[in-house]
């Protein structure tokens, strides 16, 4: 059992340094992870059939703004290891994969706290203007620090089972778990505060309040709000270019400018 | 009209395509892809800024910002990018640090869209289809097509699109410098800017009281009912811009992130979220 739960903590391992070395959706996905899982485990077959089972199930559920309900992945890696380990019935299993991912994903809240730790050091290095000592800690975050809590997880979810891991995530109190998954919601706010106020412009201010009632109020899908922006945009540039002509034809009749004396508004 | 490119542009170029696949390296709910957009950059940002030390610093930190968008169409605000920090290390004055956030941040909101319906609502639907029928029969080849168009088609868009973003930011910008009309395309991009980021603190920002408060006499009140009623999404705006206010009284950010994991935890225990 040992063996073989490390043989899926590596095919977790290697299926999240695809992810983040391509960004790709391709490789994270039930179709992909299924048949790594089962050719590491020495059943393709049962990898590949699971896949397409597992692949059709999570094809109706997507990421939506960065939050998964089910991760794939690991709901893969786990159910594909459940029936070629155990011989347990197929379609049993299928039916359990995405209560899988559901834990899992409870886990991944459960540790995001420690990408967010990174926050700050990032920013220093960038401030200081330091990019080698920014580089390593990408590519530290990338090889080690990401990974590890996640790879260790499904080691132990291999080890000991998914229904006992769901019971050590119920020994922590509900309002850890509840506090970290509102957190989310809020935190964002931070990055959008800090880009606010690097773009804020007080006499332009009032078209932030404009984009955030077309969705709050008027719930415009983004690439409505974007329409309009560009509307706005080029009204805003057409009326600034009017301005200056107005301004130029003036400046240009001006007695003293009249022998082509240099332009007060350059 | 093929486009030739120097040998520089082309290695920048490749940097971009190469490092833009780190973006779930690092992300993060505060930041999301924002941390790796700047490592994207760095090679670009080194050259560019080659002695100018404190327009180096600038950028770097600048392009650390929040950024979210599909990590497909991410290339074409990368090669936007591209092309505006190498406006800038050649007039400081006339490009503004802002105009350039305000350009990424206006494209990224609708880019995510395109790209999130295009990529999960259709290419990966078709190509899965087709790899679902192989590899149900088990087939590796369903495997192998799945990641071959989906993943390829993904590859190959990026690649466009930084080639594409690189090519438009450098025309415009270079006309508008002709033309003398660099002042008023910052003002639009401010507007634009401004507009996108109002909607975006909309869709993704959130607060949630559900606290119910028991009146007597079998009468409750629930706390977010009534900001509802006051104004939907107040609670946002009131967290959002007291940040803002928080950050100009030189709070730094990791500060108020320790401080909303608190509340959020806190809160959560005395049932308030």
């Amino acid at each position: 059992m040992l063996q073989s739960a490390l043989i899926l903590a590596f095919v977790y391992y290697i299926v999240y340094l695809l992810d983040c070395s391509m960004a790709w959706d391709a490789t994270w996905r039930p179709l992909f992870v299924a048949f790594l899982t089962g050719l590491a485990l020495g059943d393709m077959k049962t990898g590949l059939i699971m896949g397409a089972s597992l692949e059709a199930i999570y094809m109706g559920i997507s990421a939506i703004g960065g939050v998964i309900p089910s991760d794939p992945c690991s709901a893969s890696i786990l159910s594909v290891a459940f029936v070629v380990l155990t011989g347990a019935d197929l379609n049993l299993v299928l039916a359990l994969a995405v209560p899988i991912g559901t834990v899992m994903q409870y886990v991944s809240t459960l540790i995001s706290p420690i990408d967010i730790s990174l926050v700050g050091l990032f920013e220093k290095f960038a401030r200081e203007g330091k990019d080698k000592s920014y580089t390593l800690l990408h590519y530290a975050s990338l090889f080690i620090i990401r990974p590890l809590p996640k790879t260790m997880v499904v080691f132990l979810a291999a080890v000991l089972g998914v229904e006992n891991l769901q019971a050590v995530t119920n020994l922590l109190p509900a309002f850890v778990m509840n506090g970290l998954s509102v957190s989310g919601g809020m935190l964002v706010a931070v990055g959008f505060a800090i880009l606010t106020s690097m773009i804020w412009s007080k006499e332009l201010g009032i078209y932030f309040f404009i984009g955030f009632a077309c969705v709050k109020f008027l719930h415009l899908p983004i690439i409505g709000v974007s329409i309009f922006a560009l509307a706005a945009a080029i009204l805003n540039y057409t009326r600034q270019s009017q301005i200056k002509k107005m301004k130029d034809e003036i400046i240009a009749q001006l007695p003293e400018n009249q022998e082509g004396k240099e332009d007060l508004f350059g | 009209m093929k486009k030739t490119y120097t040998p520089e542009e082309k290695k920048n170029l490749r940097h971009l395509f190469w490092r833009s696949g780190h973006f779930w390296a690092t992300f993060n709910m505060v930041k999301m892809m924002g941390q790796t957009y700047a490592f994207c950059l760095f090679p670009i940002l080194n050259e560019v800024y080659a002695g100018k030390e404190d327009l180096r610093r600038e950028a770097m930190l600048r392009n650390t910002e929040f950024f979210n968008c599909n990590a497909s169409m991410s290339g074409l605000c990368l090669g936007v990018s591209y092309a505006l920090e190498k406006e800038r290390a050649a007039n400081p004055d006339s490009v503004s640090p802002q105009m350039i956030t305000n350009i990424k941040t206006s494209l990224m909101g609708p880019l995510a869209a395109i790209g999130d319906s295009l990529f999960f609502n259709c290419i990966r639907v078709i190509s899965g289809g087709i790899g679902i029928a192989l590899a149900s029969q088990g087939n590796p080849l369903g495997v192998v097509l799945f990641v071959a168009i989906y993943g390829g088609l993904f590859l190959v868009l990026k690649w466009t699109l930084i080639k594409l973003g690189y090519g438009l930011g450098t025309n415009v910008i270079t006309e508008a410098f002709h033309s003398g009309i660099i002042g008023m395309i910052t003002q639009s991009a401010c507007i634009m800017g401004l507009m996108m980021v109002g909607a975006l603190v909309a869709q993704m920002v959130s607060v949630q009281i559900p606290l119910v408060v028991p009146m007597g006499g079998g009468a409750e009140m629930v706390v977010q009912t009534i900001f509802d009623e006051i104004m939907p999404g107040l609670l946002e705006l009131g967290l959002l811009f007291g940040i803002v206010a928080l950050l100009k009284r030189k709070w730094k950010p990791i500060t108020v992130i320790a401080l909303i994991l608190v509340m959020a935890i806190t809160g959560s225990f005395f049932g308030i979220f």
